[in-house]
């Protein structure tokens, strides 16, 4: 499907084409960075007027790659649902709270191994739903993936809990590599239907947050026994389907991506700002895998001025662009928050489109450096 | 007990043997070795490992998590001694994360690790009311609270617990403690907090020095 350019009327900027993506991904790119927000524009309904800014932003900005998101099976159900990470009946921690009790994201799904093993191997089966993809829309010529979140350590805590899962693989490593063959099942079925001539997506992206701010969750020998055969597997059964990989995980990650090169990641979001020296990872890796750089949102984009976004912006693309080659997309860090103001939004579409013409004519300047060398940023 | 006694013991802890940890404690109070001992050059010798190796950046969550885990079982079997001995909980401390926050992985690993230096945790949960907080701070005597965020849109509430316990008279008599991944020592100072660490080993020995 070739790109129509009529499809976009309100857009500032010219759109790239599904080849031009493809070519900046594998570093023989020759346009300006692409853009690819969407994924993390997150606006909750009960912020119309946010969402009418954000709609309004998008359309002048529209993305250079579309994702769309899997709908997540549901994390409980009753036997025989076939859409559901658990059919145990009266599984559900929720339920067997007292009055007042409260119980955090982290463990409110956790179950004991006795009542993991009693679920349904099978399930959950992403050709269960008649139809899995949200707010789908027919090919417009931009390069198209779907996202399928948790690809592993996230499931993983989301069935035991985080605490035990940390200390699952001390103490109970053959049950947390059963969870994750089982698991593995469902992600290739996953990548079967997103491949399939039912959508012909381009990627498909996860995510799986295994850092921390200052270091990741667990040690290199932990990633390397129990995840990155896992992400192996799926990886090479997702490249045999003509897909790429993208990935998206938070915090300090550093000592898994050469792990990450390895196994053939295709995209790695988002090297988040002040956990990794970005400097640092784009020298040693930037030219073997594309990094999916993320705008920060902790500190820059909701506290900061809009120049201070301008500014990061600059150094992002000096840092992970090659002009000529390509090997960078560009997005924010995270989801972006309710507490970021319209006009460091504003800032962040704008810059990413009018720098990433700049520096795709002139070449990187060298000069930008992160706001964040010589300002504490804080609310 | 020799040293190769508590070799062991240092050893089982650090490893998060909970069997192992379970026998030696045993088999020392039978032969008669102080409470105090065992637990000062067993288990939270072995505890001061696991900080120092989580400074130098050689371990990690599961390994801090094992140890805390293994060294509970310890405490809880030498505890009707240490009672006996009248040894008195360090400090009694209030920990939540705030309101509109159910982010607690951090909340919790910082009362492992609390508990571990002798602390007596009152843990309020997930998206606590800053009149909570003072609720439980009235009704227990603790003299510490730590709360914590791990989104930009609720580390905000942090400075309405601040408020709560200034409006209820209270905030003179406590430590207000902060923390979670986007706060930084700017913000933590900026909204009159008393203590903030990036981390809960870190956390957890600037506390007990704070109130040694």
């Amino acid at each position: 499907m070739p790109l129509d350019p009529s499809k976009f009327p309100k857009a500032k900027k010219n759109i790239l084409s599904r080849e031009e993506v493809k070519a900046i991904l594998r570093g023989e790119g020759k346009t300006r960075p692409a853009q690819v927000i969407t994924p993390l524009l997150f606006v909750p309904e009960e912020q119309p007027e946010r969402q009418e800014f954000m709609q309004n932003l998008i359309e002048e900005y529209p993305d250079d790659a579309v994702f769309f998101e899997y709908t997540r099976p549901a994390n409980f159900g009753k036997p025989g649902d076939r859409y559901v990470w658990c059919d145990v009946e009266g599984a559900d921690p929720m339920l067997k709270l007292k009055p007042g009790e409260t119980i955090g994201i982290d463990e409110k799904t956790a179950l004991d191994w006795e009542t993991i093993q009693k679920i349904t191997r099978d399930i959950p089966d992403p050709f269960a739903p008649k139809s899995l993809v949200q707010n789908y829309f027919e090919d417009d010529g931009r390069y198209r993936g779907v996202f399928w979140t948790r690809l592993s350590f996230e499931r993983l805590w989301h069935f035991r809990g985080m605490s035990e899962t940390l200390m699952d693989f001390y103490l109970n490593p053959d049950e947390i590599k059963d969870l994750l063959d089982r698991l593995k099942h469902v992600l290739m079925r996953a990548i079967d239907r997103a491949s399939s001539d039912e959508y012909k997506f381009d990627a498909i992206a996860f995510t799986d947050d295994i850092g921390m701010q200052d270091r990741p969750f667990f040690s290199e020998d932990i990633f390397i026994e129990f995840l990155k055969p896992h992400y192996k597997e799926v990886i090479d059964y997702a490249h045999s389907k003509g897909l790429d990989v993208w990935l998206h995980t938070c915090g300090n990650v550093e000592p898994f991506i050469p792990h990450f090169v390895e196994m053939g990641l295709d995209v790695l979001h988002p090297i988040q700002k002040y956990t990794m020296d970005e400097k640092k990872i784009a020298e040693l890796y930037g030219d073997k895998i594309c990094i999916w750089a993320g705008m920060e949102v902790q500190r820059i984009l909701p506290f900061g001025t809009p120049e201070d976004v301008r500014q990061e912006m600059r150094f992002l693309m000096d840092t992970f662009y090659h002009p000529g080659k390509g090997h960078a997309v560009f997005s924010s860090g995270n989801r972006l928050g309710k507490d970021i103001p319209n006009e460091n939004m504003r800032a962040f579409f704008e810059e990413m489109y009018e720098y990433g013409e700049k520096i795709t004519k002139e070449g990187r300047s060298g000069n930008h450096e992160s706001p964040a060398t010589t300002k504490d940023i804080h609310p | 007990m020799d040293q190769a006694f508590y070799e062991e013991l240092i050893l089982s802890v650090t490893r998060g043997k909970v069997k192992d940890v379970d026998r030696l404690c045993r088999e020392a109070l039978e032969k008669g070795v102080s409470a105090f001992k065992i637990l000062d050059d067993g288990l939270l010798a072995a505890m001061q490992i696991v900080a120092e190796r989580w400074k130098n950046g050689t371990v990690f969550i599961p390994e801090v998590l094992i140890a805390a885990r293994a060294l509970n079982v310890g405490l809880a079997i030498l505890e009707p001694y240490l009672v006996l001995g009248n040894q008195k909980p360090k400090a009694k401390v209030v920990l939540g994360t705030v309101k509109d926050d159910l982010h607690d992985i951090g909340k919790n690993i910082v009362g492992l690790m609390l508990k571990s230096h002798g602390f007596e945790c009152i843990d309020l949960g997930v998206d606590v009311a800053p009149a909570k907080f003072v609720q439980a701070v009235k009704e227990s005597g603790a003299k510490v609270v730590c709360m914590s965020a791990l989104l930009t849109t609720s580390m905000i509430h942090f400075t309405e617990v601040v408020q709560a316990f200034k409006e209820a008279g209270l905030r003179d008599s406590v430590l207000i403690c902060v923390g979670g991944a986007p706060v930084t020592a700017t913000f933590a100072s900026q909204i009159e907090a008393d203590i903030f660490e990036p981390d809960a080993v870190t956390f957890a020995e600037h506390l007990e020095r704070r109130l040694a």
